[in-house]
C-alpha cells in the first residue's frame, strides 16, 4: 500500500471528490436527522457498547454457544483461521456438491479474503449481485465505500461499462441501467448452484445469522440456490436474540439514516422439513484472520466493537478527500485506518494510523462509541517503536530530532535563544511573503511541510515580551 | 483440518483475553445490560397503532388499503389484481388466507396459482399475496415468517408483492415484537428458518445515488390492513 501517493492521486480526481462530497455530505445529514429523532440515542449506543464489550471479553463461550445452536438447526459450522482456509472451505462445499457458479450478496468479509479469485482459480464462476458490488466487479475494480461501493463511479461510466461488458446499448438513466442489473442477475440466481452471503450480526442464543440490505439480492442469495454459505468474522457476535431490538435500528441509522432498512433476514439453519423454498443446506464459516490477536492489546481490543455502518466513513475529513481506495485494502476511513494494521499486520500499513486528524468526529458518531484516537495514538506508538528497533537512518533521525526538541523547549535560555535565532534565520524566505505572514516555501526537510502549507513564522517580538508589556498595561493579571 | 483450527481459535482468543483454556464463566460475571431499543410508543400513538402503521408505509413508498370482513377482502382482491392485469399469483396458504378463500377466487377470476417449489415459474408471477405475521407500526414493517404453507419466494420473487395484515397483529415498535418472537420460542414452536422484516419495496441508491425501485425484489408493495 501506499497511502500518500494514492491519496495525493484521490485529490486530483475530479469525479471523484464531486463524488466523495455527494454520498458523505448525504449519508451524514442523513444519519444526523436519524440520530435526532430517535429518542435517548445516546444511551443506545451506550448499552450497545457495553454488549459488545462483554460479548468480546467472553467471545470463545459465545463463539461455542452459536456453534451449538446452528448446529441444532441443521446447520454446519466451520472455523478458518485465516483467508486462505476460509476460501479452502468454500471452494470445497461447491466441488463436493459439484456447484459451478455462485450468487454472492455483498460481504465485506468475501472481500478481505478475495473469495472471487480463489472460486475462479478453482474454475468456479462468482458473481456479485448487489448493484453496486456488480459494477464494480464488472469494471475490475475494489469497493471504495462499505455502504455504497460504487460510489465513485458516475451514470456516464456505469453506460459504458455495461455497453462494453453486457452488450446493450449505451443507457443514461439509473432506471434503466439498474433494469439490465436486474434481468441479468435473475438469470444468474435460477442458474447458481450455491449462494454465498456475509452476516451482520450471529447470535449466540439462537444460532441465527442476520443480514440487513435495501435490494433483496442478499434475501435471493439466501433463498434460491440449493446450498447458501454465510462467512462471519468472529467479533460480529451478539449474546441474546433480543439484542437485534437495540443493534439493527443503530446499525440501520449510523449507516444510511433510514430508521430501518428495505430487508432484515434472520436465518436460522437450512429449510425445514415440509419448507417449500429455502436452501437445502447451510454453511457458517467463522473467520479470524487477525482478529484473535486484536484481543491480546486491551488498549485497542475496542476495533471489535465495529458494527460496520460506516458513519465514522462519512464523517471524516480526511475520508471524505482521500476516498476508501487510498487505505489499501478492504476497509477504510477511520475503521480501516485502525483495523487494517492489526489485521494485516501493522508493518503492512504503517502509514494507516497516521491517516488522521484525531479530530474525533468518527468517535462523536459511532454507535458503539469506539475511540478511535485512542486507538490511533496506541497504534502510533508501536509503529514508531518497531521503527526505532528496526533502526534506519530516517528512525535514528526523527528520535535525534525530537531529543533536540525535548532539550530546546524544556530550557527556557535555550528556547528564548533558538527563536531569536530562527527569527533572523527565517529572513532569506519571509520576502516570498504568504497570506498572514507565513512561510510559503522553505528548503529540505522544512519543505516536506511547506510543500502541503504554509508555515508560521517566528514573530519579531516574542509572545512573553507582548504579555509582559499587557500586564504593565493593565495593572496586573488578566 | 477444521478441528485442529477450531481448537486453534479458541486457544488464541483464550490467550488473548488472558485466561484459561476451558471459559464457561459467562454467567458469573455483571449481567448484560438490558436490550430494549428505540420505542415510540406514546400512549396516544398505542391507541391508533394501525393510523401509524398507516402513516409510515406511506414515508417507504407503499400503498395502504383497509378493509373489514371476507366479502370486503374478496372484492378489494379481485379488483386489484384486475387493475394490474395481473393474470398469476403465488400466495402464502395461512389459516387467515384460507378461511377467506382467497386462492379460490382468484383461480375462478381466472388466474393462475403458481406454486413456490417451481421459483421459474413463480418469477413469471404478476403478484405475491402473503400474510405478515406481525407489522411494526413505527418503521411500516412486516414481519414474515417462513414455514411449509409460507414460502420465502412469494414476497419476493414476483414484481408485486401484496400484505394481508390483521389488525390485532400490529405492534408498536421493534422492542414489542423481539418480546412476542422471545414468547413464541420459549413456548413451543423452533425459530423458523427465516425471519424476514419488510419495509417497502425493493431499492437501491447504487448509481449516483439516485432512487431506484425494484432493482431484485418486487417493484411494488401494497398493504391491506383488514379490522
Amino acid at each position: 500500500m501506499n497511502f500518500e501517493r494514492d491519496s495525493a492521486r484521490a485529490v486530483e480526481d475530479k469525479n471523484l471528490q464531486r463524488a466523495l462530497v455527494n454520498v458523505t455530505d448525504r449519508f451524514r445529514a442523513a444519519r444526523k436527522r436519524a440520530s435526532d429523532e430517535t429518542p435517548g440515542w445516546d444511551g443506545l449506543r451506550n448499552r450497545a457498547r457495553e454488549i459488545k464489550k462483554q460479548t468480546i471479553a467472553h467471545l470463545d463461550d459465545y463463539l461455542l454457544q452459536l456453534e451449538e445452536n446452528v448446529r441444532k438447526s441443521g446447520g454446519h459450522v466451520h472455523w478458518a483461521r485465516d483467508g486462505e482456509e476460509a476460501r479452502n472451505i468454500i471452494i470445497d462445499i461447491a466441488r463436493r456438491n459439484g456447484v459451478k457458479s455462485v450468487v454472492k450478496s455483498k460481504s465485506m468479509a468475501t472481500e478481505e479474503i478475495e473469495l472471487n479469485l480463489g472460486l475462479e482459480a478453482a474454475g468456479i464462476r462468482a458473481v456479485e449481485t448487489d448493484l453496486g458490488e456488480y459494477i464494480i466487479q464488472l469494471a475490475g475494480e475494489h469497493p471504495s465505500h462499505i455502504i455504497a461501493p460504487a460510489i465513485h463511479k458516475t451514470r456516464h461510466d456505469i453506460s459504458e461499462l455495461f455497453a462494453e461488458k453486457l452488450g446493450v446499448p449505451y443507457l443514461s438513466e439509473p432506471q434503466e441501467l439498474t433494469k439490465v442489473a436486474r434481468e441479468r442477475l435473475r438469470d444468474e440466481f435460477l442458474g447458481a448452484g450455491m449462494g454465498v452471503s456475509g452476516a451482520n450480526f450471529g447470535v449466540a442464543e439462537t444460532g441465527t445469522i442476520v443480514i440487513v440490505e435495501n435490494e433483496g439480492n442478499a434475501r435471493l442469495t439466501t433463498t434460491v440456490p440449493r446450498i447458501h454459505v454465510a462467512l462471519m468474522g468472529i467479533e460480529k457476535l451478539l449474546p441474546r436474540f433480543g439484542d437485534l431490538s437495540l443493534f439493527l435500528p443503530l446499525l440501520v441509522r449510523s449507516a444510511t439514516g433510514q430508521k430501518t432498512s428495505t430487508y432484515i433476514s434472520l436465518i436460522t439453519g437450512p429449510r425445514r422439513g415440509a419448507d417449500k423454498d429455502g436452501p437445502e443446506e447451510f454453511h457458517l464459516v467463522l473467520l479470524d484472520n487477525g482478529r484473535s490477536g486484536i484481543l491480546a492489546n486491551p488498549e485497542t481490543r475496542e476495533s471489535l466493537y465495529c458494527i460496520r455502518c460506516g458513519a465514522c466513513l462519512n464523517n471524516c475529513p480526511v475520508y471524505r478527500k482521500v476516498g476508501g481506495h487510498s487505505y489499501g485494502w478492504v476497509y477504510s476511513g477511520p475503521i480501516g485506518a485502525i483495523i487494517n494494521p492489526q489485521l494485516m499486520g501493522i508493518d503492512e500499513a504503517p502509514e494507516l494510523p497516521f491517516a488522521s486528524s484525531l479530530c474525533g468526529a468518527c468517535r462523536d458518531v459511532c454507535p458503539v462509541k469506539i475511540d478511535f484516537p485512542k486507538v490511533l495514538l496506541e497504534l502510533r506508538s508501536e509503529v514508531v517503536t518497531r521503527k526505532e528497533k528496526t533502526g534506519g537512518a530516517s528512525a535514528l533521525l526523527e528520535s535525534l530530532s525530537f531529543k533536540f526538541w525535548r532539550a530546546v523547549v524544556t530550557h527556557r535560555k535555550i528556547y528564548e535563544l533558538a527563536l531569536r535565532f530562527s527569527y533572523y534565520a527565517q529572513r532569506p524566505w519571509k520576502t516570498r511573503k504568504a497570506r498572514g505572514g507565513g512561510l510559503r516555501s522553505l528548503p529540505y526537510p522544512f519543505s516536506r511541510w511547506t510543500d502541503e502549507r504554509d508555515f508560521p513564522a517566528v514573530s519579531e517580538t516574542p509572545f512573553r515580551e507582548r504579555w509582559k508589556k499587557m500586564k504593565r498595561r493593565d495593572g496586573g493579571a488578566p | 483440518m477444521t478441528t485442529g483450527s477450531r481448537e486453534e481459535i479458541l486457544h488464541r482468543i483464550r490467550k488473548g483475553l488472558g485466561r484459561g483454556e476451558g471459559g464457561g464463566h459467562v454467567d458469573s460475571e455483571a449481567p448484560l445490560p438490558q436490550n430494549t431499543g428505540p420505542s415510540s410508543g406514546t400512549g396516544e400513538k398505542r391507541s391508533d397503532l394501525a393510523g401509524v402503521f398507516a402513516e409510515s408505509l406511506t414515508g417507504v413508498n407503499t400503498s395502504v388499503y383497509s378493509a373489514s370482513g371476507r366479502d370486503a377482502v374478496l372484492e378489494f382482491i379481485r379488483s386489484f389484481v384486475r387493475e394490474k392485469g395481473a393474470d398469476s399469483f403465488s400466495i402464502w396458504e395461512t389459516e387467515f388466507l384460507k378461511s377467506l378463500g382467497i386462492k379460490e377466487s382468484l383461480e375462478v377470476a381466472g388466474l393462475a396459482v403458481k406454486s413456490a417449489e417451481n421459483k421459474a415459474g413463480m418469477a413469471l408471477s404478476s403478484v405475491g399475496i402473503t400474510e405478515a405475521d406481525y407489522a411494526i407500526a413505527d418503521t411500516g414493517t412486516l414481519v414474515l415468517l417462513s414455514g411449509p404453507e409460507r414460502p420465502r419466494g412469494v414476497s419476493l420473487i414476483p414484481p408485486t408483492h401484496l400484505a394481508i395484515v390483521r389488525k390485532e397483529n400490529i405492534l408498536s415498535d421493534i422492542s414489542e415484537l423481539f418480546d412476542k418472537l422471545n414468547q413464541l420460542h420459549e413456548n413451543q414452536e423452533p425459530i423458523p428458518a427465516c425471519t424476514t422484516f419488510v419495509t417497502g419495496p425493493s431499492r437501491t441508491a447504487d448509481i449516483e445515488l439516485n432512487l431506484t425501485l425494484g432493482v431484485h425484489g418486487p417493484k411494488e408493495l401494497y398493504v391491506l390492513i383488514v379490522f
